[in-house]
């Protein structure tokens, strides 16, 4: 049996998802865990979990490609000595594309960021992503559901039970907190505006991102929000269209980039990579640049107490490694 | 005597103008430093919070100038103030205000040159003005007008005709039109940041704002009619000069390119527009809307551009198609 690997980390703001996949681009392991603010731990963990799932099932573990993808796929592609770090809208337009090559539109809303990626026959042809504002992505949904005082997980169970959802002021996390308590304070059920802070959430994404832009048949909605069946028939409901949610649809970023890791690995060179990254230790110490007024900020890296890169900065002054010899 | 210059809004509607004005007259000028992010925190510091960020770093601009002042003996600091323009056109009240609201700012000596067609008829007039607060005799003053005039013109037709070599040539690199008003674009932090990290992902470069349009010259008579220019295929009814501008090279460039990327400060009132409008007026060619503000992470920013570049390059290798 064909014992080549291929690992694919996507690190968000909000949480971390690792895969591994064998040459058919069947998904052999995977994990799902939060951040929480730690993007090295949490790979740290990943990878570990990773490594036990493949202990376990006692697949030879050769690796051939590691990827890279998510907000803080620069750091963690270094760490990990990653062969490609390649930005999420590729990544999750590859990682759909191998489960449904009939996709024509993808929805994604993730922690901080949401997308819009429209394909036509195959290929990428144009995608939206959120400018300045986190409104109406995870953030705001985890952070409204901890004011009501519900699990995340039950946020969509609870919308689905209401019958009526209250209207929620979507444009503005800040006026949708507001109006929100204020809906409360009257008299509103819980339940309604559960599913009030749902259809927020999908008017907010289609008035900001999907505006002028043709949703087309097959639709796939991923990324963490989709686990919210609460978000999902408020778009079903918005777009009188079918909304497919895959069952590993929180992976599909992890997914895409494990297979270009693979397309990108050509001559077949097994990788230098250990799974037991767990017990090495890996620092970053940010300091600030003094070569210019700009200041940037220079993030080093340390594995072991040995410098191995330096990122943030905008020229080369403050991003060479000063050999020390 | 010598004059200083703050590096931003208008002075980036006509640099060589404004600059070689002085220099014909016997004047020296200085330029404020580079904008960086010191530039960045005074501008932010002085200005309201609600200004955009363009004029915010203009305002640190003049701070910087305003503290060199002393040692460097620079006796004014030049803020030209934009209003209207030929055909009914205006600008932003930004550049209305923004001599105003520096000379409320700072304790400092400022010098104007009031670019309203509406009270002074044409451009000369202005520049008469100006030339009378310097001291300077009537043909003195015509005679640089017209000097400085003629190198502004002479520097935009070098562009334009760099540009238009660039466009014919037909190589097989990505072509992306960039659409950002000058003082937004050539800024250090704001546009340069971004062409930087295009350029280093190999790709060729187009700006809407070298175009025809923008190298005329102003009328000197009211009643000379102006042709008609590409910008009406997006809109005809446009009526601010600098989205105009680059509108006419939206229109002009529009089949040379594989996407256009636009560029705002925010928060941009004409851009929010102006941008809307064009991208829903151009639906068939990928554009990307960047809006900047003044969080300094690139991270954002270099995912949006490098998702962009993708996605043109597998437009353009259709057949190249990646998929699982």
């Amino acid at each position: 049996m064909d014992s080549k690997c291929y690992i694919g980390i996507d690190i968000g703001s909000i949480s971390t998802k690792g895969v591994v996949i064998d040459s058919n681009n069947n998904i052999i392991a995977s994990k799902y865990l939060w951040t929480e603010g730690s993007p090295i731990n949490a790979t740290k963990n990943v990878v570990s979990s990773l490594k036990e799932q493949l202990d376990n099932k006692n697949i030879c573990k050769d690796v051939y490609g590691i990827g890279t993808t998510g907000s803080a796929r620069n750091l963690i592609g270094t760490i990990l000595n990653a062969n490609l770090v390649k930005n999420e809208i590729t990544a999750h337009a590859i990682g759909t594309l191998s489960r449904y090559p009939d996709t024509k539109t993808i929805l994604e809303i993730g922690g901080q960021d949401s997308k819009l990626i429209i394909i036509r026959n195959g290929v990428v042809v144009d995608y939206a992503m959120n400018t300045l504002c986190a409104a109406g992505t995870g953030a705001f949904l985890s952070s409204q559901a901890k004011r009501l005082g519900i699990e995340i997980e039950q946020l969509g169970k609870i919308a689905l039970s209401s019958k009526n959802p209250t209207k929620i002021a979507a444009r503005c996390t800040v006026f949708a907190e507001s109006d929100l308590v204020h809906k409360a304070q009257i008299g509103h059920s819980k339940e309604d505006i559960v599913a009030g802070i749902c259809k927020a959430v999908v008017n907010n994404y289609l008035n900001n991102l999907a505006k002028g832009k043709s949703i087309e048949d097959k639709v796939i909605f991923q990324g963490g929000v989709s686990k919210n069946v609460g978000v999902v028939e408020a778009f079903k409901k918005a777009l009188n269209k079918e909304v497919y949610v895959d069952k590993d649809s929180h992976l599909m970023g992890a997914l895409g980039v494990a297979i270009l890791s693979k397309n990108i690995n050509k001559n077949g060179n097994k990788l230098n990579f250990d799974f037991n990254i767990k017990d090495i230790d890996f620092k970053t110490i940010g300091t600030e640049c003094k070569g210019c007024p700009n200041n940037c900020e220079i993030v080093n890296i340390y594995k072991d107490g040995k410098l191995i890169d330096k990122m943030g900065g905008r020229c080369d002054k403050g991003n060479q490694i000063t050999k020390i010899s | 005597m010598k004059i200083g210059i703050p590096r931003g809004l208008g002075i980036y509607e006509y640099p060589i103008l404004f600059v070689n004005f002085f220099k014909y007259l016997g004047i020296e000028v200085v330029m404020s430093d580079k904008s960086n992010n010191k530039i960045l925190k005074d501008g932010i510091d002085n200005s309201l919070i609600e200004s955009c960020l363009a004029s915010k770093i203009f305002i640190g601009h003049v701070a910087n100038l305003v503290k060199r002042s002393k040692e460097e003996k620079i006796d004014y600091i030049f803020i030209p103030r934009l209003c209207t323009f030929e055909n009914n056109q205006t600008i932003c009240v930004k550049f209305f205000a923004i001599y105003d609201i520096c000379k409320n700012i700072f304790n400092a000596k400022f010098l104007t040159l009031n670019l309203d067609y509406e009270k002074n008829k044409t451009e000369l007039n202005a520049f008469l003005k100006l030339g009378k607060k310097l001291g300077k005799s009537k043909p003195q003053v015509i005679k640089a007008y017209l000097k400085a005039r003629k190198m502004q013109k002479i520097y935009d037709k070098k562009k334009y005709i760099e540009q238009t070599e660039k466009i014919l040539l037909n190589d097989k690199k990505l072509k992306v039109l960039i659409v950002a008003h000058p003082y937004v674009l050539y800024d250090e932090i704001l546009g340069k940041r971004i062409i930087k990290i295009l350029e280093d992902n190999n790709v060729e470069l187009i700006y809407a704002n070298i175009n025809s349009l923008t190298m005329q010259n102003p009328k000197i008579f009211k009643w000379i009619r102006t042709k008609d220019s590409e910008y009406i295929n997006i809109s005809k009814s446009i009526f601010w000069k600098s989205s105009r501008n680059i509108l006419n090279g939206v229109g002009t460039n529009i089949n040379n390119v594989d996407g256009i990327i636009y560029i705002s400060v925010f928060p941009c009132g004409t851009d929010s527009l102006v941008n809307e409008l064009t991208i829903r007026k151009t639906k068939n060619i990928p554009s990307l809307n960047l809006v900047l503000d003044e969080q300094d992470a690139d991270v954002g920013i270099n995912t949006r551009i490098e998702s962009f570049i993708d996605i043109l390059e597998m437009n353009k290798n259709k057949n190249m198609r990646i998929s699982g």
